[in-house]
């Protein structure tokens, strides 16, 4: 109760940040730059979109809402009441998993993307691990530019060789071991493949929770003042 | 409520803390003074279960601190020093959110708000709040679950007299409730008047421990200093108050009926601070 108490807080405050607000803006923009292309182009372009955004907002978010809270010290309040890391991990993730969801689904409906339920996997799984990624960087840096710095090689890491796999530059099967060219590759098409994606994703995931749970703890213990 | 045998800590392969032993008593208010870098943020550190790799036995209500889990921490409030609340959200909704990360049954927000004058504040967001606004929330955010022991990190810090004063007033009300309240402080005042014991902590050891009014009794002997005209220029002396019949000057100025003032003054406590550790409180 307390995991779904403490993620629902964290729900309202990325409402009171103005991050929901945002994704309606974007949504909206995304579904004109949709309805201005041929019909032919609508698929892949909502891949394409869904990908680099939504399913990857919380790379930039994530570390963005931590350096804010950060700032305000908020963790050193955190880390002495009972919440857990696992569960601190959980209640931040998962608001900007909801976000990722629903405005991938709706730009997925108006892009009529093939896979529909292969695309909202992707996108959630895709968001996870970019909230992961940006999180496990945010608790060991102090400040935008080094998170920026940080994050930015993750970035062009896990989407460009995603994007290349989407438009058959990168073909075999082996890059299905990359988290992006799984993910993307789960959203686009509807083959035997997507166990393989699917369970590629699931590593990944369980890789980057296991990260971020070394790392928060270390994190909460250089909370409250003294030597850190 | 907390006992304290052999602790060893340090940061580094230099000891810092070594071989410390002392105990709280239930319903206590316990301090620790100490300048910057003595080590008291790391013994609440390890107090309050953030430092686990410590040696020797740290018991904090019969749980050992490098144990400590979400069951302790329902047990626990810590008030740092400086503010750690959502500024985005209003008082209200920064209580209602800490509250409802604790499953023990909380106390009733408006209460808690009038209790320290924020009332009418409590829709007011964090970030429109002032610093001595900001200290009262964040005691009472460490008040929200009802706690049975309360850390406090210079509670006074920054707060004109009469902010420090309601301040005091709660934490004495905490103490009535029969709360423990460990108090890390570098103010003398405070220390002296809240505290039923003190630690004094220096380069991570403690230099004397016992009660405020016990420590200044024992070090200091209180003096008397009295002034008189001589000259047109006032003149002053000293004396040990248990010397007052023997202090040949004193004695003629009150038998010629000229002293133009008396006082008694006790040594402070930080003066016997600077005393026991040679060392001055910044």
């Amino acid at each position: 109760m307390r995991t779904f108490r403490f993620i629902w807080g964290e729900m309202q405050l990325i409402w009171k940040y103005g991050i929901v607000l945002l994704y309606i803006v974007f949504t909206l923009l995304y579904l004109f730059v949709l309805e201005l292309l041929p019909q032919s182009a609508k698929s892949i372009a909502a891949i394409i979109l869904v990908f680099t955004d939504p399913a990857a907002m919380g790379l930039f978010f994530m570390g963005a809402i931590l350096l804010l809270e950060k700032g305000q010290r908020v963790h050193w309040a955190l880390a002495v009441t009972p919440i857990k890391a696992n569960e601190y991990i959980l209640a931040k993730i998962v608001p900007l998993l909801c976000v990722a969801l629903v405005a991938g689904a709706i730009i997925s409906i108006a892009g009529n993307v093939a896979n529909f339920s292969g695309c909202m996997l992707g996108i959630g799984i895709g968001s996870l691990l970019f909230s992961m990624a940006s999180l496990w960087i945010a608790t060991k840096t102090n400040s935008v530019n080094s998170f920026l710095i940080a994050v930015i090689p993750v970035e062009i890491g896990i989407t460009l060789p995603a994007l290349l796999s989407l438009f058959n530059v990168l073909h075999s099967d082996w890059w299905l071991i990359h988290p992006g060219v799984a993910a993307i590759r789960l959203m686009s098409t509807k083959s035997s493949g997507e166990w393989i994606c699917l369970f590629s994703l699931l590593v990944w995931c369980a890789f980057f929770f296991l990260c971020c749970l070394r790392a928060v703890k270390r994190y909460f213990a250089t909370m409250g003042g003294g030597k850190e | 409520m907390i006992d304290i045998q052999k602790l060893t800590f340090s940061y580094t392969k230099q000891p810092f803390i070594e071989d410390m032993s002392f105990s709280v008593g239930d319903g206590e208010i316990f301090g620790f003074l100490g300048p910057s870098g003595a080590g008291k943020s790391t013994i609440q550190k390890i107090l309050i279960g953030m430092l686990p790799r410590y040696g020797g036995s740290v018991t904090v209500n019969g749980t050992e601190a490098r144990n400590a889990g979400s069951a302790f921490y329902e047990q626990i409030g810590v008030d740092f020093e400086y503010p750690t609340l959502y500024e985005k959200l209003t008082a209200r909704q920064n209580l209602r959110f800490f509250s409802s990360l604790y499953a023990s049954k909380k106390l009733d927000i408006d209460a808690l708000l009038a209790s320290v004058g924020l009332l009418k504040d409590g829709d007011k967001k964090v970030s429109d709040y002032s610093k001595g606004m900001r200290s009262r929330l964040g005691f009472i955010k460490a008040l929200i679950h009802n706690p049975i022991l309360l850390f406090l990190d210079e509670p006074t810090s920054g707060l004109d007299p009469n902010n420090a004063r309601i301040m005091k007033d709660c934490i004495l009300a905490q103490k009535a409730k029969g709360v423990t309240v460990v108090l890390t402080t570098h103010n003398m005042e405070d220390a002296a008047e809240l505290c039923d014991k003190v630690a004094f902590i220096v380069d991570g050891k403690v230099q004397a421990l016992d009660q405020p009014h016990k420590l200044i009794m024992q070090r200091g002997a209180a003096r008397l200093r009295y002034t008189w005209m001589e000259k047109n220029r006032e003149q002053s002396g000293f004396c040990a108050m248990e010397q007052t019949a023997h202090d040949e000057q004193l004695q003629k100025l009150i038998a010629e009926n000229r002293l133009t003032s008396i006082h008694s003054s006790e040594p402070t406590l930080g003066d016997i601070f600077m005393d026991v550790t040679g060392r001055k409180l910044q």
